[in-house]
């Protein structure tokens, strides 16, 4: 037993490892792993700069602004990290090595998600750097919340991301636009930077089915307010508990569709 | 205990409605050296890749080194190893970085020492520090040959070993691939279309034409049931038979 922990210990670190390979001589994937992030505060950070100086002097909605472009950078690079990690094994044809060692799909899939959580981290420093240095605004000012927004706002991306990879191995390469779509088209319905209540009544039915808006409902209530309800992220856990098991099973539905039909062999550029 | 390195009974798959292996029933010799011959489609790969366990047979069982491949999977898999053509290492990472990966990924014991003594076997020691993506043919095929070796594997299946090879280095690798079989007691089970390779290197040879198993045996006692003087008059006629039931 503690023998077959070691070894599945060893093969999700195997995989790691192969990704810090990937990334330590590649300043090309290290340069696009941080410049989204940075960009997309600095534009976001300089609009809400514009409206403060022409429209009010309330700097809550800046930081409002600033908050919500961190934190959904957060659930977004998580997810495409995850597709663009899966990807570079179809783009090097290496799938079939991979599923034909000892590693398993599950093992793979905690690789994969660790993987993409530390490149998240690792590209969202320099865009909490610039946020308090151009726009006078800390992540932390959140306080112990904080931890709970990036808690289940990565948690909602890792199980969102796992989708994104099964319709990859289900449908192949074919289908790397839709990975590429998929990862931004629910980001609307989260309401990052208004309020729900802006979305017309139906889309809001769909916009309440996601655990990240809660997130987002709850930090703009607390920036605003400076109350929040710990029941939205209550309702954002057990979201997220829910829909993690039905990924899993969709993943594993995908993984089994992938053997069938051969897509781990053939699976390439 | 099964008798068998690889054992399958009437393994199936169908691809849309079409055949392409048909109820197929193999028995391989532990320690043995095994060529798959036979034209393009006639389920060479497909045959591979469900001992690899990377395709799903639509019906049938597999076990290899006594184990089912469906049920055990986790038990087998470190004692077996492969390389293919259709198959790579990824290229931006160097030799060594895919060799230390996929020997964490078998749980290898010393597997410094390991990589440095199949480097120093299949003389790849110059391009270890090189990406794997800016090798020739020639030194990916070893490369990728190191890799497949990093398990010591009890069996090993290779699809077309020595494909792209310039004859000296195809030359070469099957030689290598002999003294590892004989010095390990590995049982070797390759896929080629190379009938010199498959007449010098193999004990047993099973052809495949269509999906099913047309004809097997060693290759002078095919040499002779089919009044032939090698294995490629015996390919090219049983590949025209084909054509004539067309």
């Amino acid at each position: 037993m503690l023998i077959s922990v070691q070894l599945t210990l060893q093969r999700i670190g195997a995989l790691f490892l192969r990704h810090i390979f990937l990334h330590y001589e590649s300043w090309p994937r290290l340069v696009e792993m941080l410049y989204w992030p940075v960009i997309n505060m600095a534009t976001w950070g300089f609009t809400s700069l514009y409206f403060i100086k022409k429209y009010t002097d309330s700097p809550i909605i800046s930081a409002t602004l600033v908050g919500a472009v961190l934190l959904l950078e957060i659930y977004l690079r998580t997810i495409t990290n995850i597709l663009v990690l899966f990807l570079e094994e179809i783009w090097s044809r290496n799938l079939g090595h991979l599923f034909a060692s000892p590693l398993s799909i599950i093992e793979y899939t905690v690789s994969l998600v660790l993987s993409a959580l530390t490149r998240m981290f690792i590209a969202i420093i320099p865009a909490i750097l610039l946020a308090s240095y151009l726009f006078n605004f800390s992540l932390f000012s959140l306080g112990l919340s904080l931890f709970l927004y990036v808690f289940l706002l990565a948690f909602n991306a890792c199980w969102y991301g796992l989708l994104v990879i099964s319709l990859l191995l289900r449908f192949g390469l074919a289908a790397e636009w839709l990975g590429w779509m998929s990862a931004w088209i629910m980001t609307p319905l989260l309401a990052p930077y208004y309020p729900v209540t802006i979305l017309p009544p139906f889309l809001q039915i769909v916009a309440y089915a996601l655990p990240a808006t809660y997130v987002f409902e709850s930090m703009k209530e607390q920036m605003n307010q400076h109350t929040s309800h710990s029941s939205n992220l209550l309702i954002a856990l057990l979201l997220n508990i829910f829909y993690s098991f039905v990924a899993a099973w969709i993943l594993s539905r995908a993984y089994k569709a992938a053997r069938n039909k051969g897509s781990l062999l053939q699976m390439g550029e | 205990m099964r008798s068998f390195a690889i054992e399958t009974s009437k393994l199936k798959k169908v691809f849309d409605n079409q055949v392409v292996i048909n109820s197929i029933n193999l028995q391989i010799q532990y320690g043995s050296v095994t060529g798959l011959l036979g034209g393009n489609g006639a389920g060479k790969t497909t045959t591979l890749s469900m001992l690899l366990g990377l395709l799903s047979p639509t019906s049938g069982s597999i076990y290899l080194l006594g184990h089912d491949l469906e049920t055990q999977r986790s038990l087998i898999a470190p004692y077996i190893n492969f390389s293919s053509p259709y198959v790579d290492l990824p290229n931006r990472l160097t030799v060594r970085q895919n060799l230390i990966v996929y020997g964490r990924l078998y749980g290898i014991k010393g597997l410094k020492d390991r990589v440095q003594e199949l480097s120093e076997k299949l003389q790849i020691t110059d391009y270890l520090d090189r990406r794997y993506g800016s090798l020739s043919a020639g030194q990916r095929t070893r490369a990728s040959l190191a890799k497949s070796l990093l398990n010591a594997p009890r069996l090993l299946l290779l699809d077309e070993p020595t494909a792209s090879l310039d004859p000296d280095t195809a030359d070469w690798v099957r030689t290598f691939l002999l003294s590892y079989c004989t010095s390990t007691g590995a049982t070797l089970f390759m896929a080629s279309h190379n009938m010199r390779e498959v007449e010098n290197m193999c004990q047993d040879v099973i052809v495949m034409k269509a999906g099913n198993i047309v004809a097997r045996g060693s290759p002078q006692n095919l040499i002779n049931s089919f009044g032939h003087s090698n294995m490629e008059e015996v390919f090219l006629d049983i590949a025209r038979q084909f054509h004539r039931t067309l």
